[in-house]
């Protein structure tokens, strides 16, 4: 019971208090600047799910090599390979189920996968040596964080269209000067409190 | 001829494009979490540009290497190319950390995700997948070139006013330090006023030549119609 | 019909956005005067001074921008006239620079200038300048004590009633008439509550607020006090010492009702205080800073297209519902 509680708790985390977009600016990228609800649900709904099995493979594989005091990057290059495994197998799913929905994932499963957001994810996660249940939780909270600031920068973008913006500021910095302004904002709730 | 000086501002956009004119970061949107959190120090983001040249401009050649592009499949591209970069990476951090073992361990996350940024893989696959491997190569450095540049710019800004020094050094004259100028949100908000600062000048310049040329009141010439639609592309 | 083309925000008032902003002016002054008789001379010379730079700052962004350069245009002199209230008095004349130019040049013209910004200036400047120096902006001098006009301040500096809640303990700076005459220490306008109650109901009778938006912010915040003490008191003390502390009661009337970031029905004006006073009580309680009403602020100016929206599916939702088709005329 105290591991789902914990579950919860480090979901809630990574959604509001270290959002990877706001609060890391991890996620920022060209997908951030186009994207109607739908492809950003579609999006965001795969880099969940591939954070949430692969925060599993790298929790293992984390385990496994706790006792070694390896580099950061030899730990990215198991967690991408993890990343990789978990996407193969998504690729293979979207390939054999039938529909309309899964075709098109194929397209975006590449870009979903290797992002900036999810091997940031698995890396902070393993980084703290946490629980099974924590680091499942905080990756799955990575991914709900991820689409939930996506859809706030949409609504942004829907508020700013009805606005004559200068013009030197139209598409691309007025995005980046709002991401800034809420993460402002969201900075008044961690304070000094984050760990890279 | 017809529009000289626009023309003339057009075939060099092309030469350099990624220096100035299409940054990567400043136009194209591409690395941002690397240019907007790994700038607090000049040192973080010397490293971060170290490690960006060495994965990023193998793995475009690689991407463009003719057997490459015949028989790698669409589905293992990314793949491969995030792989061979992290691969890439490893020696690139060893060989880092005694020298500057303080600022890898404040970037801490931020090493890793060179390995994935959005310049190598975009490019790899606009450019890399598309064309010979001596034209990845100049774009490849160019638009390398070019995030240094911003990167570099940012670091010295930010760590001016925040730190008041420059690479660790202290810079006597600077008494009024703005500490919130070191947190990310900060950096998001000085790279957007910095994109449209380019965007505005980059604006200004094309005018002044479109004004300048038609001042001139040239018409085209006979047959020049072909060439209007080239020299003309942007 | 006349069709007169007025700036935003005041599309569907009768008067114009000049004597809009000109309300909001008069209150102000009310509440520097007030500066002026607990912290001397330094109140209104922090005034100008930001008054001084608000105007370069648009000076300046409205000639990048080719806009109109017009005097009647009163909105950056609100920003700016309200900024050094929600500061101490002890602050230096540098910060308030900061905090303004900031507020003007950051906030509010990249997003498209007077009526289009999609933040509250004041909330982003005072938000920015609390990360900067959060030991200049959150330490406040002795009322009725004497200090020096220019320059920065020598003399003593204490903790307000904020910080000792936060810290979860009961704060003894006064009692409860001092704490509603303003003889406490804490920001420069916020303290004297009488007066801004007084300022609220001013504004209310002239319309330039919707009143459901300070009542309802400041009664969820007051449920909220009473039900979650932070500090081993009563609830009644405890809302009491929530209400008055920082600049809560201030931000409400002047940055909450803000028409131009704030949600255009009444009704979803409602949902959006109600929404703001959780998650500025929230703020309170996990934030990192003592007053995070600002931070609060920006947060649900970010979400305020969503109460908009959802408040207008809610309407039609309610039209489609009583919408009875007319009967067929078959012969």
């Amino acid at each position: 019971m105290e591991a789902i509680g914990l579950f919860f708790l480090y979901a809630l985390v990574a959604i509001f208090l270290e959002n990877a977009v706001f609060t890391r600016m991890l996620g920022v990228g060209r997908m951030v600047f186009l994207g109607t609800p739908k492809r950003i649900l579609a999006h965001g709904a795969a880099l969940t799910v591939i954070t949430f099995f692969g925060s599993m493979l790298s929790f293992a594989a984390n385990y496994l090599l706790y006792d070694y005091n390896v580099a950061v990057s030899l730990r990215a290059l198991i967690y991408l390979c993890c990343l990789t495994v978990v996407y193969l197998i998504l690729y293979l799913l979207c390939d054999r189920l039938p529909g309309k929905i899964f075709t098109p994932m194929k397209k975006l499963l590449p870009l979903s996968t290797f992002n900036c957001a999810s091997l940031g994810a698995l890396v902070l996660t393993t980084a703290q040596q946490h629980s099974f249940f924590s680091t499942v939780g905080f990756g799955l909270g990575t991914g709900v964080g991820y689409t939930l600031a996506l859809l706030l920068i949409y609504t942004g973008r829907r508020r700013l269209e009805l606005v004559t913006l200068p013009r030197a500021f139209k598409g691309m910095p007025i995005h980046l000067l709002y991401i800034g302004l809420v993460s402002l904002a969201i900075y008044g709730l961690i304070g000094h409190q984050l760990p890279t | 001829m017809y529009l000289q000086r626009t023309r003339k501002h057009n075939r060099l956009v092309r030469r350099f494009s990624g220096l100035f004119f299409d940054n990567p970061v400043l136009s194209l949107g591409l690395a941002l979490p690397l240019a907007i959190s790994a700038t607090n120090s000049l040192q973080g983001a010397f490293c971060v540009m170290i490690g960006m040249w060495a994965t990023t401009l193998p793995v475009m050649l690689f991407s463009s290497l003719p057997p490459v592009r015949r028989f790698l499949p669409l589905w293992a591209r990314f793949p491969v190319y995030v792989l061979l970069a992290v691969a890439i990476l490893i020696p690139v951090e060893l060989r880092l950390s005694p020298i500057y073992p303080v600022v890898l361990n404040s970037l801490g996350v931020y090493f890793p995700i060179i390995a994935v940024n959005t310049i190598m893989l975009y490019r790899c696959e606009h450019v890399g997948v598309r064309c010979g491997v001596l034209h990845t190569l100049i774009d490849g450095v160019l638009h390398l070139l070019g995030f240094s540049v911003v990167m570099a710019l940012l670091a010295c800004v930010r760590e001016l006013f925040g730190y008041g020094s420059v690479w660790g050094i202290p810079v006597t004259g600077i008494t009024f330090k703005l500490s919130g100028l070191l947190i990310p949100f900060s950096g998001c908000i000085l790279l957007a006023f910095l994109a449209a600062g380019s965007r505005y000048i980059g604006r200004l310049w094309r005018v002044r030549n479109y004004r300048a040329d038609l001042r001139d009141g040239q018409t085209p010439a006979e047959g020049e119609d072909e060439d209007l639609d080239d020299d003309l592309l942007i | 019909m006349i069709l007169k083309a007025y700036n935003p925000p005041h599309i569907r008032k009768r008067d114009s956005n000049r004597s809009m902003m000109d309300d909001v002016l008069i209150v102000l002054i009310a509440l520097y005067l007030m500066a002026f008789y607990y912290y001397g001379p330094r109140a209104l010379l922090l005034g100008l001074h930001a008054a001084g730079v608000s105007i370069v700052c648009d000076l300046v962004c409205k000639l990048l921008l080719r806009q109109k350069l017009s005097l009647r245009d009163h909105s950056s002199l609100v920003t700016a006239l309200l900024l050094p209230l929600l500061l101490p008095a002890s602050v230096d004349y540098a910060v308030v620079a900061v905090a303004v130019a900031f507020a003007l040049v950051v906030v509010k013209y990249p997003f498209g200038g007077v009526g289009h910004n999609l933040f509250n200036p004041a909330a982003g400047g005072f938000a920015f300048v609390a990360i900067c120096f959060p030991k200049a902006v959150f330490s406040y001098p002795v009322p009725l004590e004497a200090l020096n006009a220019f320059g920065s301040f020598t003399g003593r500096l204490v903790t307000s009633a904020s910080y000792t809640l936060k810290a979860g303990g009961v704060p003894t700076g006064g009692d409860f008439l001092s704490m509603l005459l303003g003889n406490t220490p804490g920001p420069m306008g916020a303290t004297n509550v009488l007066v801004v109650c007084a300022c609220l109901l001013y504004l209310v009778v002239r319309g330039s607020v919707h009143w459901q938006m300070p009542l309802c912010f400041l009664g969820t915040c007051a449920l909220w006090a009473g039900l979650f003490p932070r500090a081993p008191i009563p609830g009644g003390a405890s809302v009491i010492y929530e209400l008055f502390s920082g600049c809560l009661i201030m931000g409400a009337v002047f940055m909450l009702t803000d028409p131009v970031t704030s949600p255009k029905r009444a009704s979803a004006c409602v949902v959006y205080a109600v929404f703001a006073g959780v998650i500025t009580m929230l703020f309170r309680r996990f934030g990192g800073f003592e007053e995070s009403f600002a931070f609060s602020l920006l947060l649900c100016n970010a979400l305020a297209p969503i109460f908009d929206y959802l408040d207008e599916l809610f309407y039609r939702a309610v039209r489609r519902g009583r919408f009875v088709p007319a009967k067929n005329k078959k012969a």
